[in-house]
Parts: structure tokens; sequence; C-alpha cells
């Protein structure tokens, strides 16, 4: 759902936060991303960058240029000329293997004093850890920001799933080993390097994310393998699937899907 | 143009110019020196171009021999800086001779940064739009690392702009410890509690040994939040109260994860995040931040808004007179 009047949080002489809805829906993500593309065509020239979140757009603006009442004023002025989503709206599949509760996450979680963070999530759900990994992996997952790190992912369920719902680490972590995949309130996270993190982690990704060198061929149209509007099906593996993957990196095929998504089949706006 | 091979790297030099922008939707931070004020001048003492890319040295301990005749500027945090044996001021143009070594030893008594620049501006290839430095990813910058001992740097060609004009020494910037900080309170602020807002901009806070370019940890005093009911926003934030639906995360801005603890965010710091922030440091004094070191003191200003862009405006009047 988005907020008939969008709350607009000032972040400092420089940026600008918008609201536009809580419930981080599917009809909000696009909305959000609809909202971007008209704003970056306007080509307004204190814009310096924008970063589209799951309820949330960034605005970042030259102070020297404007003042933050400008642009508060110039974003007022977008929305009242409207924002319409797409109902159709391109959105590819990607298929990524996750080799869940691994020595690695759990080696992780140990260095920061942490049970196995699946333990935790079990307790916090009142189910189990193979019941938390059920959940996680049965649904698809729509991406909904990649800024966290290059190559990170941020996504979440839709269509039919059961929740999980978790806290996040008082104290962020550090480092978060690369692959890792992990759940911070309802969005799941992907880690593409080595990098600071505060969500619970389930477990971590053989393959790549991103390849700047682009030493798998399928990187050599662009350095991401996924962006804001595309899908993400896990599919659980065990630890030697996982070695095997691991080892063929750079000559891994990716199973990817053209398609897009229609938000009014996933019912509420 | 090779101009100058490191002999010692000391603590951490890295190459850095104003950063990268408009790529927070792919993950990649402004990176960029920390303390911009410091490097602009070095530029600016130099005639070079206000992007021109320098070294960031931090703490001390670089060494380096010059390849050939040039002319630096010093400047940010004192580190003594001599070439061979006689020592050289900061914050002025320095005629150097092939051969000669460069040597800033610091450590600062006030400060941790110091910014070496060198006429025409460092010679390395861009990474999205700038040559700094991002040491996460490993790209840009010298080869998207620190530099290291045997490293040669390569310089643009000066043409004319480099100049041996003295500079108007009543503009150059002096560091006072403690640090005071003005930050304009705003995204979260309404979360915490009137007690925890009234102590942050009069309390101490000290920066712990969790330093460095992606962030600093600040410890201290105790933040508190409102009691909320149950799981917030509807959960997609997480449960704690300190968690929020993740939202970008400006460049200053002050999050704060714990009860005892604040992260403020640096240039290379992640792009969004799902902690409540109390707010940001004011763009005019970022550069502030770039110079605080473990076992510092801050003390906080929250400022309003019309006071935050007017000193940014009078500090860009004051570059201007160099």
């Amino acid at each position: 759902m988005v907020f008939k009047e969008p709350i607009i949080l000032k972040g400092g002489d420089s940026n600008i936060t918008i609201k536009f809805g809580d419930d981080g829906s599917l009809y909000l993500n696009l909305y959000i991303l609809t909202f971007e593309k008209i704003t970056k065509s306007r080509k307004p020239q204190w814009l310096v960058d924008t970063t589209a979140l799951r309820t949330t757009i960034m605005l970042t603006f030259d102070p020297l240029l404007i003042q933050i009442d400008g642009v508060i004023a110039a974003v007022e002025e977008i929305i009242a000329d409207g924002i319409s989503v797409p109902n159709e709206y391109p959105s590819r599949i990607v298929h990524l293997p996750v080799f869940y509760n691994d020595p690695l996450t759990r080696e992780c979680a140990k260095c920061f004093n942490m049970p196995p963070n699946l333990e935790v999530m079990a307790k916090e759900n009142n189910t189990s850890v193979d019941e938390i990994i059920r959940r996680h992996e049965a649904p698809e997952y729509f991406v909904s920001y990649t800024s966290f790190m290059f190559g990170s992912v941020g996504a979440f369920p839709i269509g039919k799933y059961k929740n999980i719902k978790n806290s996040k680490y008082k104290t962020p972590r550090t480092w978060t080993p690369p692959g890792t995949v992990g759940i911070g309130g309802s969005t799941t996270a992907i880690y593409s390097m080595k990098s600071p993190g505060g969500v619970m982690m389930l477990g971590n990704i053989p393959i790549k994310t991103y390849d700047i060198d682009a030493k798998n061929k399928h990187f050599e149209n662009g350095n991401l393998l996924v962006h804001p509007g595309d899908r993400i099906k896990f599919h659980c593996i065990d630890a030697n699937q996982y070695e095997r993957l691991k080892n063929q990196r750079d000559s891994y095929a990716y199973e990817i899907e053209s398609s897009h998504i229609e938000w009014k089949s996933y019912g509420n706006m | 143009m090779e101009i100058c091979k490191i002999l010692d790297p000391g603590m951490l030099c890295t190459i850095q110019d104003l950063g990268r922008k408009g790529f927070y939707t792919i993950g990649i931070p402004t990176s960029g020196v920390f303390d911009q004020i410091s490097f602009k001048y070095g530029n600016a003492i130099l005639k070079n171009n206000a992007n021109d890319a320098g070294i960031e040295v931090l703490w001390g301990g670089l060494r380096l021999v010059f390849m050939e005749d040039t002319v630096i500027a010093i400047t940010g945090a004192d580190m003594h800086p001599k070439v061979d044996d006689a020592a050289v001021p900061m914050w002025r143009p320095i005629q150097v001779k092939k051969g000669q070594i460069l040597t800033l030893k610091g450590p600062p008594e006030i400060g941790v940064r110091a910014y070496l620049s060198i006429a025409g501006g460092i010679d390395v290839p861009e990474f999205y739009g700038s040559r700094s430095t991002y040491l996460l990813l490993g790209r840009g910058g010298y080869e998207g690392r620190k530099l290291e001992k045997g490293d040669i740097l390569s310089s643009f060609e000066a043409g004319n702009r480099a100049g041996l004009e003295d500079v108007n020494q009543y503009v150059i910037p002096t560091f006072s410890y403690p640090w005071r900080i003005r930050i304009l309170l705003g995204l979260q602020k309404d979360l915490f509690d009137a007690q925890t807002l009234q102590n942050f901009g009069e309390k101490k806070w000290t920066v712990t040994d969790k330093a460095n370019r992606v962030g600093l940890r600040l410890s201290g005093q105790e933040v508190k939040y409102h009691i909320r009911d149950g799981v917030i926003d509807s959960g997609i934030g997480g449960i704690d109260p300190s968690n929020i639906p993740t939202e970008g995360n400006p460049l200053g801005s002050i999050q704060c994860p714990s009860e005892t603890e604040l992260i403020v965010i640096g240039p290379d710091g992640p792009c969004e995040g799902g902690y409540a922030k109390i707010g940001t440091i004011i763009t005019a004094d970022f550069h502030l931040l770039g110079q605080v070191k473990p076992g510092d003191d801050i003390f906080f200003r929250p400022i309003r808004y019309s006071e935050a862009y007017r000193a940014l405006h009078d500090q860009k009047e004051e570059l201007s007179y160099i």
C-alpha cells in the first residue's frame, strides 16, 4: 500500500528520504522504482544520486546548488503530477544455489559470540531450523535493491509464503563471509563481499553475484548478476554440491529466465 | 610521467580524489578523501584542478623518493614533513628535486590524516568516474589497494598551473581539540527519548578503536529509544527498537544500533542500512570526522538547517581566497 501523503524525512543538509509506505509490498516497490525513473528523467541539476529501497527512496543533492526546502518542493511537484505504475514490469528470474547452515556461516557467528543464527531464528519463530530453511527456500523473491555493497541484494518473498521474522545483531558484525544469505526483518540479504553486517545469517551461495573482470563469460555484458526488479529463486544444496560449484565459479552457467511480473496478480496494492 | 617511488608506505596510504557520485544504487559509495577541506587546499595551493588525485596518509610513516623535479603541498594533520633532512612547512607549495626523499613521519598531535598533493595530480585509471581507492571492493586508486613499498606513482603534466606564490596565511584551516562537530537532527530522531536527544548535544562521545574509512564507532553515552509496540513497521525492519526498514545511509549519518554505541558512516561506508539514525553531520563539518582517531572525544552540536547552509557557503568562499 502507498501512503496518501508520503512522509519526507530530512537527513541532513544534502539529502532527503521519502517514505512512500510501510508494508514493503510488491506494488510499493514498483511505485518507488517508478518514482525514481520519473525523477531522474527530469534531470534536476541538483540531483547527485538516488537510493531506492523497500519503503523509501533517498535523494542526495548538491547543497551548494539547492537547499532542502527546494528539494522537498520539487518532490511534491513530481508526486502531484502523478506516479502511474505499469501493471507489466520486466522481471527476470535468477536461480541461485544456497548451502544452508554451512560451516563458514556457523564459524562467522561463533566469531561474534552468537549461536548458529538459524537456531536463533528458529527460537524467535517458535519452530525448528529445518522449518526455517524450508520456509526460506519455498517462495520466489523480488529484488528490491542492490545498494548495500557492489553485488549485494535485498529481496523479499512474494506470492504465498510462510513468514520468517527475526531480530538483527545488537552489535553489527565487523565482517560477514562473501556469499552469505541472511534475513533482517522480512528482507533477505545477499552479501557479495567481506563486509560489516547486522542481519541473521542462513547460509552461503557458492557462485558469484558480481564479476568486475568478467572472468565468468556471463558478466561480459555487465558486472552485476541481478538488478532491482528481478526475481530470485533459491535452491537448497548440500556440502558436496557447494564445493563443486565453488570450484566452477568462473565457468558456472547461470540459470536465468526472461519474464515479467504483473503486480495486479499479487493482490493487494 | 613517473614522479615518485614509495620507500615505506607507513600505516595506510591510498590514492584519493573527491570521490564518485551517482552509484549508490549499485552499492558503490563515494569513497574519496575523508577530509575534503584539507585536500581541496592542497590542490588549490598547487593550482591543480580541485579533483586531481593525491595521497591520503593515515597516521604517518610515509617515505618516498622523487623521480623528477616537481612541486608538492602537504595539508591536513601535521605529520612533521621533511625533505631529506630539512623540515618543510605544511600548507605551502614546496619545490622538490629529483632524488630528494620526502618523509611524513607523524604521528600528528591533532588529527590523523594528511594529504600529499603533487603538481598535475596523480595519474591512475578512473573507476566509475573517480580515481579514489575503494579498498573493500579492491578497485580504484593504485591497483585497488593501499600503497606498498616499491610502488611507482605517475603524475599528469602540471603545465603552467603549479605556482610557488605563497598562500594567504589567514585562511589556512586549523584543528582544535576536543572535536566539536555540528549536526542536524533528523531521520528517526522521533524514535529516541527526550533525555537521549538532550544528552546527545551536551555530553561527549569517545571514538572506539573501531574507526576507519567505512565508519567510526563511538561510545560513552546511553541511547534510549521510545518503547514501541511489538513488531515495528510490519516487521520489515526487524524486532529490536533500533531496527528500521532499510534506508539510504547519508554520508556522516549517525546510526544507533545499540544502547551504548553509535556508528557514523564514513566515505567507504555502506550505502544503506537498517538501524535508526539520530541525525547527520553537516557537510561543512564532515571533514573533521576524517581527523578524529581512536580515543578522541567528540562533542556534537545540533544546529538549524539555515546555519548548516551558511557554514557551507562561508567555507567555499574561504577556499576561494587562496
